[in-house]
């Protein structure tokens, strides 16, 4: 019974607790216990049976979500829960407040399932640079599932949450999603509220879905958007989210950039083929796919690695041993125990990126690094206008690879870095972005098939629009997020 | 007199963090602040 429970889309279990089909405490017992069984390490935290989060959902017929579980990646604040945003300078850390997403999930009834691992502070390709432990794919156990959202990702794919919320810089929700095999979308920035989402990048992040198809996503985007005092770069999405309902793509057209898409280099053979062939299931179900030109859109990793690491290493100024999180000092002064914290409290991908940030802050260099990577920005934001002038859908690749094996790329910055090639612009410019799983390709280097995810783009705030269609190719895609299950 | 909205909000103070909450999870707190160590040690 329970494993049928776990095959459900949360939409679908939700309409049936709705029409009394279906208890709300008996669908939420079953992840709780699978979340509990948890041996992906995609958990960092799981519910208590008689935490105050379970006792506090009052479910009421009103709220949308009608106490579904929900796994929230720990990078947002959850009032008296710890939350480590996947660092020791956080561990046992317990905000005093909820961040303004998981508030509004929570207002809509949904209930805190548990927080999920991440690369530390969402940097990272992997989820290899959590402090607590890479997370595994549920599709190949040897395998990465992405990052910095690896534990979301996994825990939807896996049949341990049934839909997540995650955060995306410059890939972070896209990118994992893609690996796992699920659906996740970044929304145009300032669509959610980042208050209480622990800060990477601020001009960068956003909160999204991830999900086990494009209804869910458009389930939690609704819940969650909307302009918010506590953030004001929040503006919400005007007119709300609808649900997508779109069968066919009659009359929409779907710009590829040649030299941006499965012809990029480094895109792996198995990748290109799944690309070219949901370019056929477009036109299939009468969608148009037109060739445009990104010519900016190759220099937006390198702009990427400018901008997101310099305003990291204003953001995590902030642990400094004083106010929450660890405090290393024996005997020292004041810049001592400042030192010691930090040396001890960042994983090396931190504290690689707040020297990068530092330095191409520094006076004399400010201009040519972080001046220089902001205007490379604007062209990218230029070349997304004129494209959709001409197109309705930017389409790419999610990533150039499938899933990659552990440990295969942490010795490589640069190659780990380039998984998000074809995720960042979309982030630079602040558009939404969804990836949907398109199919199964084998990896390279061989071995069995994994899950190759397919990205849109679409205008800001055209959140509705995108959703609509990816619904639409998600249904002429057919394809089944199940992974293989592990022999026992 | 220009035709234009201010778009800030108006300034009326509100009840924020509680000194106790915010000493909460502090590794030092004492005397309701957070005690550092000096800076000539």
């Amino acid at each position: 019974m329970s494993d049928e429970l776990l095959e459900l889309t949360a939409a679908e279990a939700v309409r049936r607790i709705d029409g009394a089909e279906l208890a709300a405490d008996e669908y939420f017992e079953a992840y709780a216990a699978a979340a509990a069984a948890d041996d992906l390490n995609a958990y960092l935290w799981v519910h208590e049976p008689a935490g105050e989060w379970r006792a506090a959902a009052v479910e009421s017929p009103d709220q949308p979500l009608h106490g579904a579980p929900i796994a929230v990646k720990d990078i947002f604040c959850t009032a008296g829960i710890d939350t480590t945003a996947g660092s020791r300078i956080l561990e046992g850390y317990r905000p005093p407040y909820t961040a303004t997403a998981v508030r509004k999930l929570s207002d809509a009834g949904a209930r805190l399932l548990g927080k999920t691992n991440m690369d530390e502070f969402a940097m990272g390709s992997s989820n290899e640079n959590s402090a607590y432990g890479p997370v595994r794919n549920p599709w190949d156990r040897e395998c990465v599932p992405g990052g910095s959202s690896g534990g979301s990702a996994a825990a939807v794919a896996g049949r341990l949450a049934p839909w997540a919320i995650g955060t995306d810089t410059g890939g972070s929700i896209r990118q994992p999603a893609s690996l796992c095999g699920i659906v996740g979308l970044k929304p145009t920035y300032g669509a959610i509220s980042r208050y209480g989402m622990i800060a990477f990048a601020s001009s960068l992040d956003q909160c999204g879905p991830l999900t086990r198809d494009v209804t869910d996503a458009a389930l939690l985007l609704r819940a969650m958007e909307g302009r918010d005092p506590c953030d004001s770069t929040s503006v919400g999405i005007e007119g709300g989210v609808e649900l997508p309902s779109r069968e066919d793509l009659g009359g929409l057209r779907f710009g590829v950039a040649r030299d941006f898409s499965h012809e990029a280099e480094g895109v792996e053979t198995g990748v290109a083929e799944v690309f070219k062939e949901t370019l056929e299931a477009i036109e299939g179900v009468g969608g148009a796919v037109e060739e445009i030109e990104l010519p900016h859109a190759d220099h937006g990793l390198s702009a990427y690695y400018v901008l997101a690491p310099a305003e990291a290493s204003a953001n995590l100024a902030r642990y400094d041993g004083v106010r929450y999180g660890l405090r290393m000092n024996r005997d020292g002064d004041l810049l001592a125990m400042y030192e010691r914290t930090r040396a001890a409290g960042f994983g090396a991908e931190v504290k690689r990126r707040i020297m990068l940030g530092t330095y191409a802050l520094s006076s004399g260099y400010y201009e040519a690094y972080y001046g220089r990577a902001q205007r490379v920005r604007t062209k990218i934001v230029d070349d997304f206008a004129q494209a959709f002038e001409r197109v309705d859908f930017v389409v790419t690749p999610s990533s150039p690879t499938v899933a990659f094996r552990l440990g295969e790329r942490t010795a490589d910055p640069l190659a780990m870095y380039l998984s998000d090639y074809f995720t960042v612009p979309m982030s630079l410019a602040g558009i939404p972005a969804i990836s949907i799983p398109a199919g199964l390709a084998e990896p390279g280097a061989g071995g069995p098939e994994l899950p190759v995810g397919f990205q849109i783009a679409a205008p800001a705030f055209a959140e509705s629009r995108l959703l609509d269609a990816a619904h639409a190719l998600e249904r002429a895609i057919g394809f089944d997020t199940n992974p293989p299950r592990a022999e026992p | 007199v220009v035709a234009l909205e201010n778009v800030l909000r108006a300034d009326e103070p509100r009840p924020s963090l509680a000194r106790e909450q915010a000493l909460d999870a502090a590794p030092d707190p004492a005397q309701g602040a957070f005690r550092v160590p000096s800076p000539q040690a």
